[in-house]
Formats: structure tokens, C-alpha cells, sequence
């Protein structure tokens, strides 16, 4: 085991690097850049002024060449500043990866919870009322674009109920409370969570009825175990495998936010981030984000796989 | 059964550990305590009136709520377009432009013109003094003016400070400063100008915000526009920089010692919107006070709801600015005849009067009045007559490409529209929503078909003049000589009765023209809360709006009430 | 337990079974019967095929165009003229319903299909052979995860245009990850089963073992992340019209006309105009999602002596 993390870990090297220059093409690709952005109709900018800046953000050299400063620059523990904002890149997304957790962390914990829960419920009481009902509701939870989903939680809850904040993580300019920053969270905590819970609900309710009618459950029922253990015990640690692949493939999402809830409860989360450094073609504000996120996900699939081996000791890694 | 477990037990604490990491290290905003020197009461020319406040308000709610856009973040105000209301309430230039179209001296108490309007003598105010207690010089003013014109700094206004002299020589390189901006004497500035401009102070200078010379003089001009100090501003005006959250709000505090009397506001707040919806919202929650200028949010067709929905005013202004169709004069449309034949084959009345009531049509560039004469040829709804044109000039029915990027309802509708009547005669458009970065470099490429654009052009018809200039990138290849000259004309005059016939022949050569399918004059409602008295009256009275330029307002004498 | 429990729960199984039918009825007709018997199943395999009609006969049911304007009933209610109603510039709202329709069913299977096809595919060489093809392929599914969507599909779109094509391939190329991962778990553990060994050592085919044995124990998570799969690719572009790359106007699609929704005065006094598409997605969700579980059941090998 201890041999293929390592070897995991060595390949993740190579991978990384593969995976920015991809995506440092791709920017690069978009057509436009962090000068054109800038220009609009009533200012539009002189040829020389767009030449000496693009000059001094090294947009005049060649892709290759502005690739190895950004990797000599990483070396250095420098990802870089801002086009935009000239503001250091690391310092940015840094302050913003708390508020995405806790968006995201909130909103996926209740979905895992609650999704579990139910669906191992509606699996035990499969063809009743009860799962049909869970379903139907699952599904549509499931089936409501979640831009809508917000944008219908705000209209009522901030606009006709007026009981919550319509946007924003806290009262601006007011001291931090933990009461104040968890009324704005829930509204979008919960937009996200509605989704998510058809889906865990779905899945885990699947892998037990999958699971329910293996013979070694028939075997322990005919040796007369109770129905309570037979589902605790044996069952559900088995159903175990697809839901942890579900949660491990959710991982990532912790730390990428959510960009449509972000933008819409303007939630200052990485979603929020990135869809701006998109638009603004702010490429070293793209390739941070890409990097710590390249990271996350590689490291919660060597976390997802590892877990798979504990679960199952039949697994085998060669 | 214990490892897995465990391995489970582990993965939910986890997960728990990173949410509290999340809660309970929030992000602190960026407050900075300043020490304000506390000077002695400067004699204020103007009365301080001390309204004795009827009930005692408590503290927190003197504060003004204002909507601002996301994406303008806390900007340079060489490089902004959008966050011009921090150069008048934190900042400011010499003068500014009033709400009702005039000149307010600020920093500048006074100043006179010689040579008919090429060289200006500005007197500065005595006695001001910056938010961190230095005092404001002279050296101030110069620096800026040089930061402005610097091409090192690469400012996108540059071109503001392009009619002074010593602009081409220090942007080419050959000098190191601006030679026309000298300092006279400690509280002097002289600016002389290339050529006699005498509306210079009201068309150019108005955009050129000072800055404090002793915070950031000592920076290179490369990293000006970057600097720290546009997120923690420094400035003259009636509030100081109180906290900046990004993506969240700005917060600015009363300056007590405020030159033209303390402000009545004790805060003015800035709230964040990525999204227009959300932004709406937050006016009829409450949320926020005024809805952002800088772009359309709250659309024709919601102002009677929003009224209803709570102690709302609504302010239709006009946008001052045409919303045209923008073609690319190297390709077919060079022809007259087909851009002409565009315009007949739109029924902009019917549009009008059913899409978007309150805009009026458009048969030229200049929304002001005095600008337009009364013979236009105004294009009445022809499809037929297009069709002629279209077959003249030997239009070969190809499929067009057409770029836009104003996302609101309102503008999706209209496109929708102009695609079905072009259709009709011929032109089949395929309408493509892009970001302004891609439109520009489709100029750049020169890949540019056609688009939807708006200019805005509230302060004066002479800033229209990019859009149809010889070798201006916005004019699409367009180049009339002769509409540049008189451009320059009209420039060098001040008087209107003068500059009218010049700019309504402008006027009607365009309207034969239409080296831009001109369509309709935008109005934009703009959503005020009651319960602040100043904003709805100041922009009522405004009327159009002034884009990218710090407007006065008289921001010191509004009050919650 | 009542019958059917106790049929789903596999009365009669026996090991090493191979998976074929054994006699009289084949495979896929028991699994028809079995489909026809699950109630949910059928009522949404029955709107589905109702909605496919509808997508594809659209031009003809209604009496109006999904794009002819009629700029002076525009925002207008149902009505007898207009079933359905008018959206902001008087184009009938039940016609462009059904057009959108096209558009939002043909990016969710479309998209769905590339994605699932890939996803098996690599998944199954990665679990049933594992070793250096699983590494590699893993690996490859790493780098395909990292991706941030937005990027690709808004790079796509620039480059190549917003096309409800480019949107299906961008949707299915960027997919596949998820269904890779998952078969490549259930292929894991079902290599280690006993039925598995045995089938070795008797020396069947690895591909008879893949396609006879494990594939069909694998059908049920697949076809379920498939329903998902479509179910979020319709979603997808949806969340896409909202900012501004999805299908670009005037083509309808149920995604960019919820969009309409955005403005409050819509959502609040013009429900015709979002209730509609909205309604049309849920429903197609359901239904799909409901196929997936009768297929699910349907195709569970252990129910199929």
C-alpha cells in the first residue's frame, strides 16, 4: 500500500505540470486578454498605451517564454500578481478558501446527511409510500436549475418574508457574529444542498437494494441474525463503495465553490473568483486558481482510492 | 468492521474540522485605523448649519446604502470606468461637473483663462488638507496631471491630458514629464494647452482626479495603477476610506473637516452585486438605497413594480446615449447603401412603443437636443425600400456575424427583434453574446461583422467623436474628413449659439450617412429608497447621466430622514 | 415480504451461473417484462416518448412560429390565440416550448451518450485489468477532473462559436470522469468475486467474463449516473444560458427560457413564461430518472431465472 502512494504521489508531479501548461494554452487561447477586457466603448484605449502595458504584464512575450517564468516563479513560492488588481495572487484565493468551505462544506454535509439517511430508508422500505413519495421529491429537488433555485429562495425568503439577508456572507461593515454570518449562509448553503441531497438520496438507495439482495444477507437471515443487524452490519457496509466514490467525487467541489450561487448571493467564494478572472482574462489569477485546484482533486482521488482499500480489503492495488 | 469505521468516522471529522476551519476564521475586512490629525477648526466660508436632529437617530443608521458593481472592485481612478463616485466622495479633480451641467470648484477655488482658452491659471483652495492630515500642494496636482499623461503608467485616460502641451513629446518617450503643467507657486497651477480649448476645464479636465503626491510619489510608474493605496484611498473629499471587503462592500466615514462642511451622512456604504437580480433585490429588501448607474438593472418594464414594492422612487434617465448598430467598414457595409437599407428595414417605432416605452428613436449620434436639427431624414419603416437598397448594392445574403454583451432582458429582446427584421429583408444575422475582452480583439483581427452597442455621450456631443473618427479604433474603419474638422471646430469654441450649426451639421451628415446604423436614445431607471433625502432629488434634477467622470452632487448635505 | 420484494431480492440464484438466458424467453424480453411491471417506470418511459414526439413534430403541432414576433401582444397571458401566452416580444410561448424542447432532450442524451461510452469504456479497462492500465487511465481521469468546466466551455465557445453542438460535445467530453471512476469501483470489486475466479479458472474469455458477467452486475450504478448524467446535462445547459454561452437566441431552449425568470417582475407577474419550460424540465428529469430505475431493476441479473 505504502509503495502505491508513493508511486501516486511521484506521478502527480508530472501530472501537475501537464495539467497547467494545458490549461495555461487554453487561457492563452481565449480570445482577448487583460487588455482588451478593459476597453470599452467610451475609453477606448490608444494603441501605444495597450502595447506599454501589455509589455509590462509580459503578454509580449511568447507562450513558452511566459510558461517557464510562471513555473520559475512557483519555484520560488511566488504564484504571481494579478493583472488586474495587481494584487499578490496567493494572498487573494487564500482569503477566499474560507468562505467557500464553509459554503460549500455546509452545504454538503447537510446533503450527505440527509441524503443518506433517506435513501437508506426509502431502499429498506422499497414500493411503499413512503419511497415513492421520497422519489418524486428527490427528483424534483434534482431537476430545478439551480440559478432559478436561488433566485426563487431570495424572492421569497428575503423579498415576501423578508426573514433573511438577500446576499452577501455578513452584514457589511458590521463586526463579525456567527449568528449574522450563518443567516446569510443559509439561503445559499441551501440552493446548493437541494441538489445534492436528490442525488446522495438516489445513489445510496441504489447501492442498498443492490446490496440487499446478495446471498450472503439470504445466508444470515436463514442462520436467523436479526433483520437489524443483518442490514446494519452486513448490508450497508458493502452499499458502502459506490456512496464513497459519490462523496470522494464531491471532494473537489469543496474547494472550487459554486460559481452560479456564488454570483448570485455574491457569495466571495473561488466560483466567484474564477468567473471573474475568466472574464477579466486575469491568466495569473487562472493558472493559481487551476493549480490549487489541480491539487484538491488529485489529492481527494488518492484520498478516494485509499479509502476503497480500507473498505474492502478484497481490493487490491498491484 | 473497526477500521473502516474508523476510516469513516475519520472522514466526517474531517470534513467537520475544515467547515469549522471555515467558520470560525472568517476573513477579516481590511480595516485600517487611521490617525487623523486633528486640526483646528478651519473658518468655513460656508455656513455649517447645525440642524438639531428631531429624535435622537442612533448612530448605525445614518449610514447611506449605495449598490455598486462587482467587477469594479476598488480601481485606480487612472484606470477605472466604473468607481467614479470614490473620486468625488473620496477624491477629487480641480473641478467637477455638477449635477445640473455646470463646474464646481474644488480642489481648485478658481481659475482664469488666458489666450482664449489656451493657457489656464488654476488658484487652489487654501487650507485643504488630505485624510491623513498633510496638506494638499500644488505638488499634488502636478503629479497627477503627469501621472495621467505618463506612458509608463499606461492610464486608460490618458488621452484626457491629451490636449496639453508636452503630451506627445512625454508619451513618445523624448520627455519625462508633462511640460505643460507647472506650478506657479505653492498654490498655483498653470496648464497650457496645445491649442486654445475653452472648454477645456468642462470637457477634459473633469476627468483628471487628483492624488497625494507624498504616499505615491516615490512609486514606479509601472506599478501606479496596481498600488495599495486604491484599496485604502487617501483623499480631500467629504468621506474617508473606512474599510474595503473584496467582493463585498466599501465603507466610507464622515471627514469632519471637510472643506465644504462636514457631511451630514455619518457613512456611506458601498454593496457589491455580481448579479442584477440580486442587486434589484436588495433595493426592495432594503438593503441598499440606490441602485449602481454604471449599467442597466432595473429595466422599463419593472419600474411600476418596484414603486409598489416599497417606499421606492424610480428615476427614468436618459442614458445620453444612442444605442446603434456598429459595422466594419472594410466589408460590405463600407457601402452606404446596405447600412442605410438596415436602418429602413427596422421598425424602431413599433419597437419603441411596445419593447421599450419612454426611449426615442434615433437618426443620428448626439442625443442632446440642441445637437439634433429638425430636418432629419428619420428612416420611416420601409422593408420594400431596403430591399432596393440591398439589391443596388449587390448584397450577397451571406450569414453575419453579430457580437453583443449586454446580458438584461430588455436588450436580449431588442436583438431578438432587429435579427426577425432584418431577416425580412435579407440580412441574416447570427447573434452572438461575447465579452468585451473577445469584442475588442475582434476588432484588432479585423474578423469584426457587425454589433450592438451604445455610446455614451451625456456631457457633451464632442466626446462622440471616437466613435466616428479617422483611425479610431472604435470607428471601425469609418474615415470622413470632413466630420473631423468640424469636430475640431466645435472644440474650439465655447459659446453654444457658435458651436450649434457645427455640430447639427455633423448632425445631418451622419443621419445620411449612418457609418453606424443609429436606432434609439437609451433612458435608464435608476431605483431610490425614501428614507434618503438627496440622491433622488440630485438625479431627477441631473436627468442624464454622465458616464465615467466623478459627478457633484452636493453628497455632503444629504441626510437620512 | 411481499412478491415482487421477494423477486427483486433474488429468490433463486445459483453461483457460477453463466448470465445467458437458459431456454425459452431470451434475455432482454424477460427484462421487458420485468421493466413493464415497475409502474413509475412506465408512466416516465410514456412522457418521454410524449415529449420526443412533441420535440420532433414541433413546427407542426402549433399553430404559430417559435419565432415569428408579434411585438403588440407581447407579455401577454394564455389566451385562445396563444395557448400559452407571449414572452417579451409576442413569440408564442407553447410553440418555442416544444422547439426548446429539441434542443434540451438532444444536449441531455447526446452529451449523456459520449459521456457514458467513455466512461465504461476506460472505467472497465482500469477496473478489470487494473495495473499499469489502471494507473494510466486514472491518471488521464485526474487530468480530465481538474479541468475547470468553465474554462473549456467558455474557450470552446470562443473559439469555435456557440453552438448547441459544441455544448453536447463539451458537456460529454467533460462528463465521462465521473462514470469512469464508478465502474471502474464496481469492476474493482466484482473481479475479486467468487463467480468471477471461478469463470477463470474454467477458462472463459476475459471478454465473455466482462461482457457476460460483470457488465451486466455494473448496469445498474452506470444507468443510474446515466439518468443522472442526462438529467444534469439538461441542467447543464440551463446553467450555461444563464451566463450567456448556452444556445444562443433567438433558438429556444428550455434552459434560456427560464433565464427570462431572472428579472423579478417575470418570476413575480408573468409565470406563463418560466412555468412552462420549468415544468417541462422536471418532468423530463423525472421520467428519465424513472426509466433509469426500472431499467435498473429490470436488468438485475439475479432476477432473470
Amino acid at each position: 500500500m505504502t509503495k502505491y502512494v508513493l508511486r501516486r504521489l511521484l506521478v502527480s508531479i508530472p501530472l501537475l505540470l501537464g495539467i497547467t501548461i494545458i490549461i495555461f494554452i487554453l487561457a492563452d487561447a481565449m480570445p482577448g486578454d487583460a487588455l482588451t477586457a478593459m476597453v470599452t466603448d467610451e475609453a477606448p484605449i490608444a494603441g501605444e498605451v495597450l502595447a506599454e502595458r501589455r509589455s509590462q504584464l509580459g503578454l509580449d512575450k511568447s507562450l513558452p517564454v511566459r510558461y517557464l517564468i510562471w513555473v520559475g516563479q512557483l519555484l520560488r513560492g511566488n504564484m504571481g500578481y494579478s493583472f488586474i488588481t495587481s494584487v499578490p495572487i496567493a494572498e487573494t484565493v487564500l482569503r477566499r478558501i474560507p468562505p467557500t468551505l464553509e459554503l460549500m462544506g455546509v452545504s454538503l454535509l447537510i446533503s450527505i446527511i440527509i441524503g443518506l439517511v433517506l435513501g437508506i430508508l426509502s431502499a429498506l422500505k422499497q414500493y411503499s409510500v413512503f419511497d415513492y413519495l421520497l422519489t418524486v421529491l428527490g427528483f424534483i429537488g434534482l431537476s430545478i436549475p439551480v440559478f432559478f433555485l436561488g433566485m426563487t429562495l431570495i424572492y421569497i425568503f428575503s423579498l415576501r418574508l423578508d426573514w433573511l439577508p438577500t446576499s452577501g456572507m455578513g452584514t457589511a461593515a458590521a463586526d463579525f457574529s456567527l449568528a449574522d454570518n450563518l443567516r446569510h449562509l443559509i439561503l445559499p448553503a441551501l440552493s446548493l444542498a437541494i441538489l445534492r441531497t436528490a442525488v446522495f438520496m438516489r445513489y445510496t438507495r441504489a447501492s442498498v437494494l443492490d446490496v440487499l439482495g446478495s446471498d450472503y444477507l439470504r445466508t444470515a437471515r436463514a442462520k436467523g441474525i436479526k433483520e437489524r443487524l443483518v442490514v446494519g452490519r452486513h448490508a450497508l457496509r458493502n452499499a458502502m463503495i459506490p456512496i464513497i466514490t459519490i462523496i470522494g467525487l464531491n471532494l473537489p467541489v469543496l474547494f472550487g465553490g459554486a460559481v452560479i450561487i456564488e454570483t448570485i448571493f455574491q457569495w466571495p467564494g473561488i466560483g466567484l473568483l474564477y468567473i471573474t478572472a475568466v472574464n477579466q482574462r486575469d491568466h495569473p489569477m487562472i493558472m493559481g486558481l487551476a493549480l490549487v485546484s489541480s491539487i484538491v482533486v488529485l489529492a481527494s482521488n488518492l484520498l478516494t482510492d485509499i479509502t476503497y482499500a480500507f473498505a474492502d480489503p478484497r481490493i487490491r492495488y498491484e | 468492521m473497526k477500521p473502516q469505521r474508523t476510516l469513516v468516522v475519520i472522514a466526517i471529522l474531517a470534513l467537520l474540522a475544515t467547515i469549522a476551519a471555515g467558520c470560525v476564521v472568517p476573513a477579516e475586512p481590511q480595516v485600517i485605523e487611521k490617525e487623523v490629525v486633528t486640526t483646528v477648526e478651519v473658518e468655513v466660508e460656508k455656513e455649517v448649519v447645525v440642524t438639531a436632529t428631531p429624535e435622537p437617530e442612533p448612530e448605525a443608521d445614518n449610514t447611506y446604502h449605495e449598490g455598486w458593481l462587482a467587477g469594479c472592485a476598488a480601481d485606480s481612478s487612472l484606470n477605472t470606468t466604473c468607481t467614479h463616485r470614490l473620486d468625488i466622495t473620496v477624491n477629487h479633480p480641480l473641478a467637477a461637473i455638477t449635477w445640473q451641467g455646470g463646474l464646481q470648484p474644488l480642489l481648485a477655488e478658481s481659475w482664469e483663462m488666458e489666450e482664449d482658452g489656451k493657457v489656464w491659471i488654476f488658484n487652489l483652495r487654501e487650507g485643504v488638507n488630505w485624510h491623513d492630515g498633510e496638506p494638499f500642494t500644488v505638488d499634488d496636482v502636478v503629479f497627477s496631471y503627469n501621472a495621467y499623461a505618463n506612458p509608463k503608467v499606461a492610464s486608460r485616460w490618458a488621452g484626457k491630458a491629451g490636449s496639453i502641451t508636452g503630451y506627445d513629446e512625454f508619451q513618445a518617450g523624448e520627455a519625462d514629464s508633462l511640460a505643460g503643467v507647472t506650478a506657479v507657486d505653492d498654490m498655483t497651477v498653470r496648464v497650457e494647452l496645445k491649442e486654445p480649448i475653452p472648454l477645456w476645464p468642462n470637457l477634459e479636465q473633469i476627468f483628471l482626479v487628483v492624488f497625494p503626491e507624498h504616499i505615491l510619489g516615490d512609486v514606479p510608474p509601472e506599478e501606479l495603477m496596481g498600488h495599495d493605496y486604491w484599496r485604502n484611498r487617501v483623499g480631500t473629499g467629504p468621506f474617508k476610506w473606512a474599510s474595503y471587503e473584496p467582493d463585498q462592500f466599501i465603507e466610507l466615514v464622515r471627514n469632519e473637516d471637510y472643506f465644504l462642511g462636514a457631511p451630514k451622512l455619518e457613512r456611506i456604504i458601498y454593496h457589491m452585486y455580481a448579479d442584477a437580480a440580486t442587486h434589484v433585490a436588495a433595493l426592495e429588501s432594503g438593503e441598499i438605497d440606490t441602485t449602481a448607474y454604471e449599467t442597466t438593472l432595473i429595466s422599463v418594464h419593472d419600474t411600476d413594480r418596484i414603486e409598489a414594492s416599497g417606499p421606492i422612487d424610480v428615476v427614468i434617465m436618459e442614458k445620453g446615449s444612442p444605442t446603434f448598430i456598429r459595422v466594419n467598414h472594410d466589408k460590405e457595409w463600407g457601402d452606404p447603401r446596405i447600412r442605410q437599407a438596415m436602418r429602413y428595414a427596422i421598425d424602431v417605432d413599433t419597437l419603441l412603443e411596445t419593447v421599450y416605452p419612454g426611449a426615442r428613436a434615433a437618426y443620428t449620434m448626439f442625443p442632446h437636443d440642441w445637437a439634433v436639427p429638425g430636418d432629419l431624414n428619420t428612416y420611416e419603416y420601409n422593408p420594400d425600400k431596403a430591399r432596393e437598397l440591398l439589391a443596388e448594392a449587390g448584397w450577397s445574403g451571406r450569414e453575419v456575424d453579430f457580437v453583443y454583451h449586454y446580458g438584461d432582458q430588455l436588450n436580449q429582446d431588442l436583438i431578438v427583434a432587429i435579427q426577425q427584421y432584418l431577416a425580412d429583408v435579407g440580412i441574416n444575422i447570427a447573434p452572438r453574446k461575447v465579452d468585451p475582452p473577445t469584442i475588442y480583439s475582434l476588432y484588432e483581427t479585423g474578423d469584426f461583422d457587425m454589433g450592438y452597442f451604445a455610446l455614451g455621450q451625456g456631457i457633451d456631443p464632442a466626446t462622440g467623436q471616437p466613435a466616428v473618427q479617422c483611425g479610431n479604433v472604435i470607428a471601425t474603419n469609418y474615415c470622413d474628413e470632413n466630420v473631423d474638422a468640424l469636430f475640431a471646430e466645435g472644440l474650439a469654441l465655447s459659446d453654444r449659439e457658435e458651436r450649434q450649426p457645427i455640430y447639427q451639421e455633423i448632425s445631418r451628415i451622419l443621419n445620411e450617412d449612418q457609418p453606424s446604423v443609429w436606432l434609439w436614445y437609451d433612458i435608464r431607471p435608476l431605483g431610490f429608497n425614501r428614507r434618503v433625502s438627496g440622491p433622488y432629488e440630485h438625479y431627477s434634477e441631473q436627468g442624464i447621466i454622465y458616464f465615467n467622470l466623478p459627478v457633484y452632487n452636493e453628497i455632503e448635505t444629504w441626510e437620512i430622514k | 415480504m411481499t412478491k415482487e420484494q421477494q423477486l427483486s431480492l433474488g429468490e433463486v440464484r445459483q453461483v457460477g451461473e453463466p448470465m445467458e438466458a437458459t431456454g425459452g424467453q431470451g434475455l432482454w424480453t424477460k427484462a421487458w417484462q420485468r421493466f413493464r411491471r415497475h409502474r413509475l417506470a412506465m408512466i416516465g418511459l410514456i412522457i418521454l416518448v410524449i415529449f420526443i414526439f412533441l420535440a420532433i413534430f414541433a413546427p407542426v403541432l402549433s399553430p404559430h412560429s417559435a419565432f415569428k414576433l408579434d411585438l403588440p401582444n407581447r407579455a401577454s397571458g394564455p389566451s385562445r390565440e396563444h395557448w400559452l401566452g407571449t414572452d417579451g416580444t409576442g413569440r408564442d410561448i407553447f410553440a418555442r416550448v416544444m422547439l426548446g424542447g429539441r434542443v434540451s432532450l438532444s444536449v441531455g442524451l447526446v452529451a449523456v451518450a459520449i459521456s457514458t461510452t467513455i466512461g465504461v469504456i476506460l472505467g472497465g479497462i482500469a477496473g478489470y485489468f487494473g495495473g499499469r492500465s489502471d494507473m494510466a487511465i486514472m491518471r488521464i481521469t485526474d487530468v480530465v477532473m481538474t479541468f475547470p468546466p468553465l474554462i473549456i466551455i467558455i474557450t470552446l465557445v470562443a473559439v469555435v462559436g456557440p453552438s448547441i453542438y459544441n455544448t453536447m460535445f463539451a458537456i460529454g467530453l467533460l462528463s465521462w470522469t465521473a462514470t469512469a471512476r464508478l465502474v471502474r469501483g464496481q469492476f474493482l470489486y466484482l473481479r475479486s468475486q467468487e463467480f468471477v475466479t471461478a469463470a477463470r479458472c474454467l477458462g472463459v474469455r476475459d471478454s465473455r467474463i466482462i461482457f457476460n458477467h460483470i457488465l451486466p452486475n455494473t448496469i445498474g450504478p452506470v444507468v443510474v449516473a446515466a439518468t443522472f448524467g442526462v438529467a444534469t446535462a439538461i441542467l447543464m445547459e440551463a446553467g450555461l444560458s444563464f451566463l450567456g454561452l448556452g444556445v444562443q437566441p433567438p433558438t429556444p431552449s428550455w434552459g434560456n427560457m427560464l433565464r427570462d425568470a431572472q428579472t423579478l417582475t417575470i418570476l413575480e407577474t408573468m409565470p406563463w413564461m418560466w412555468v412552462p419550460p420549468g415544468l417541462m424540465i422536471v418532468l423530463s428529469v423525472l421520467s428519465i430518472n424513472f426509466i433509469g430505475d426500472g431499467l435498473r431493476d429490470a436488468l438485475d441479473p439475479r432476477s432473470l431465472l
